[in-house]
This record gives C-alpha cells, sequence and structure tokens, in this order.
C-alpha cells in the first residue's frame, strides 16, 4: 500500500515553519522555555496545561496543534491514529531540572510536576489526551535521526492497518538546542510532500533545516524585524 | 503576619510553582484551587502544593488526605499555614 506524507512542521532555532512556510519566528534570542511559550501565545492556543509541560512535550504540542489543524482530511478517526518518533536525548531537560532539584541535601525538595516529565514518552501522552489519539505510540531512541526505522515501522503499522493515520518524527531537546520535526502520514493518494519512504523524509528534514537556518541568518543580520504569519 | 499578606504571598508562590498562566488579580481569597470552577489544580498540583508548604513553611504532610480541606480554596489555605507553620508569625 502506498503511504505518503501530508504535512510537516519543524521547529529549531526560534522558528517554526509548517509545510514549508514560516508560521513564527523570534528574532532576539531568549531560552528555550521562553521561545515556546512565545509561540504559544502567537499562535493563540488554549490549552493551560502547555505551561506545565516540560521542553520535550511542549516541542511535539506546538507541532502536532498546527499539524491538526492544517488537516487536509477533516475527518480523521482519532483512534486511528498512531504515533512514532524519534529522539536522541530521552528526557534529559527534565532530567537534569529534576537533578537541581535533589543535588542539595539540605534543601531536597523534589517536584512532582517535573518528575512526571522524566520519561520521554509523556510527551507523546500529551498528544494522546489533547487529541484524543488512543492506538499504537512508540518512542526510539537513537544517536541520529534513524528515517529508515521510522519510516519502515510507521509503514508496516499503515500497511497492516493497524493505524489508518500516523504522526511521525523526531523531537529532541538538550540544553542550547532543540528540534521538532513532524509529519503526518496517511494511506491512498499522494499528497504534497511525497511518499513516505526513508529518503524522502530524510530529505524533506535536511531541506527544511537548511531553510529556517537560511532564515535565521538572515534575520540575524536584518535590520529590519522579520514578520511573522499564522 | 496579617491573613491577608499570607494569601498574597501564597498566591504568588503557588502560580510561579505550579507554572500556571493566570493573571493574579483573577484569583480571589474564596476561589477555589481544584475543579473548573477554581484554577483548576490537578492531582499532581495537590502534590506539588505538599511540596511548596514544606519548602516554604516547613510543614510536613504525611497524608494529603488529611489536609483535604484545608486545600479548598488560598483562604482556607492561608488559616493552615497561619495555624501550622512555624516560620510565619
Amino acid at each position: 500500500m502506498k503511504t505518503s506524507i501530508q504535512h510537516i512542521c519543524h521547529i529549531s532555532q526560534q522558528t517554526i515553519s509548517l509545510d514549508g512556510k514560516v508560521v513564527f519566528h523570534l528574532e532576539n534570542q531568549v531560552e528555550s522555555n521562553e521561545f515556546l511559550n512565545e509561540s504559544y501565545r502567537f499562535l493563540q492556543i488554549d490549552y493551560p496545561k502547555f505551561f506545565k509541560m516540560d521542553i520535550l512535550a511542549k516541542l511535539a504540542f506546538i507541532a502536532t496543534e498546527l499539524i491538526c489543524k492544517s488537516l487536509i482530511i477533516k475527518d480523521i478517526n482519532k483512534d486511528e491514529v498512531g504515533i512514532v518518533f524519534g529522539n536522541k536525548s530521552s528526557s534529559l531537560m527534565a532530567d537534569l531540572t529534576h537533578q537541581r532539584s535533589i543535588q542539595d541535601k539540605n534543601a531536597h525538595f523534589p517536584s512532582p510536576a517535573v518528575f512526571v516529565y522524566t520519561l520521554p514518552n509523556i510527551m507523546m501522552g500529551e498528544m494522546c489526551i489533547r487529541h484524543g489519539f488512543s492506538n499504537e505510540n512508540t518512542l526510539f531512541i537513537s544517536e541520529e535521526f534513524d528515517a529508515e526505522i521510522l519510516a519502515k515501522y510507521t509503514n508496516h503499522l499503515l500497511n497492516e492497518r493497524i493505524v489508518e493515520h500516523c504522526m511521525g518524527g523526531w523531537v529532541d531537546a538538550q540544553p542550547g538546542n532543540y528540534e521538532a520535526f513532524l509529519y503526518f502520514v496517511g494511506t491512498g493518494k499522494s499528497a504534497f510532500w511525497g511518499e513516505h519512504t526513508a529518503e524522502n523524509i530524510l530529505g524533506l528534514k535536511q531541506k527544511s533545516a537548511e531553510e529556517i537556518a537560511e532564515n535565521f541568518q538572515k534575520t540575524a543580520f536584518e535590520s529590519e524585524p522579520i514578520s511573522s504569519e499564522y | 503576619m496579617e491573613k491577608s499578606a499570607v494569601i498574597d504571598v501564597l498566591k504568588t508562590q503557588i502560580i510561579q510553582q505550579l507554572n500556571l498562566d493566570i493573571d493574579p488579580k483573577t484569583v480571589t481569597a474564596d476561589s477555589y484551587l481544584f475543579g473548573d470552577a477554581g484554577l483548576g489544580l490537578d492531582s499532581i498540583d495537590a502534590l506539588e502544593l505538599v511540596v511548596l508548604l514544606d519548602k516554604n513553611y516547613d510543614i510536613k504532610i504525611g497524608n494529603p488526605e488529611d489536609v483535604k480541606e484545608h486545600f479548598k480554596s488560598l483562604s482556607t489555605l492561608a488559616d493552615y499555614v497561619l495555624e501550622k507553620s512555624p516560620v510565619v508569625a
């Protein structure tokens, strides 16, 4: 069965692009958490629980939110949507925050709200709660973006009719660096972003990263601020 | 310390500690802490409140169920802090 990529969303370097178009960019350098909070406000999302999430969950949340709002097929069966993600650093950012809270023996106050995010697949749980996805979800941890395994596993789920659609991609956060590259995959007619193959998702990710880097370079040296559209 | 001052401090601490996206002006002393009618706190937040009371007020709570009634609103929480905390005079 032919599987195709219907939407892509990429977040990195203070830029969010949806289907190849920049929807939000912040010029002033800020902490990753602040950037994501700013993007939430800019995109006018109404989900207060967002502010309690860790960086990883916030990245996946924003990207999923944008993709779901743009879906060509409006009547998807949410019980039949799977999630297949890849990640390098696991829940490192939440782990570090938790570690800091237990560092001092005399001020040992671990935060339950931080601790719940010390598992990377919690971000997928947040997506399921928000959008009502209740099918398969899997997170592969690897050193690099492993397009091969992600495409293979996702296509298996689709071809075996375990899911009808799948949110796939890469979400990673570490000190000073973060990236979410998410895509929505379905079966049937070829979509704008082409067939869902390892080569294609790898190529799309690289191309999108180049465009974001180019935009970042451009705005870093321009005196006029870039206007964001959504 | 006056009860109104304790309420103001607790309000700020809760909003900060629990990462709530709420305008402090909209929260009154009688706003419910839990449930949709108030601040909308959940079970994880309840644990976070227990930690907050320990960290800032040296109040140790063994079983949150025992203090459920004190977690009703900022006003009831302030009463509890004034009664139990050795660091709030």
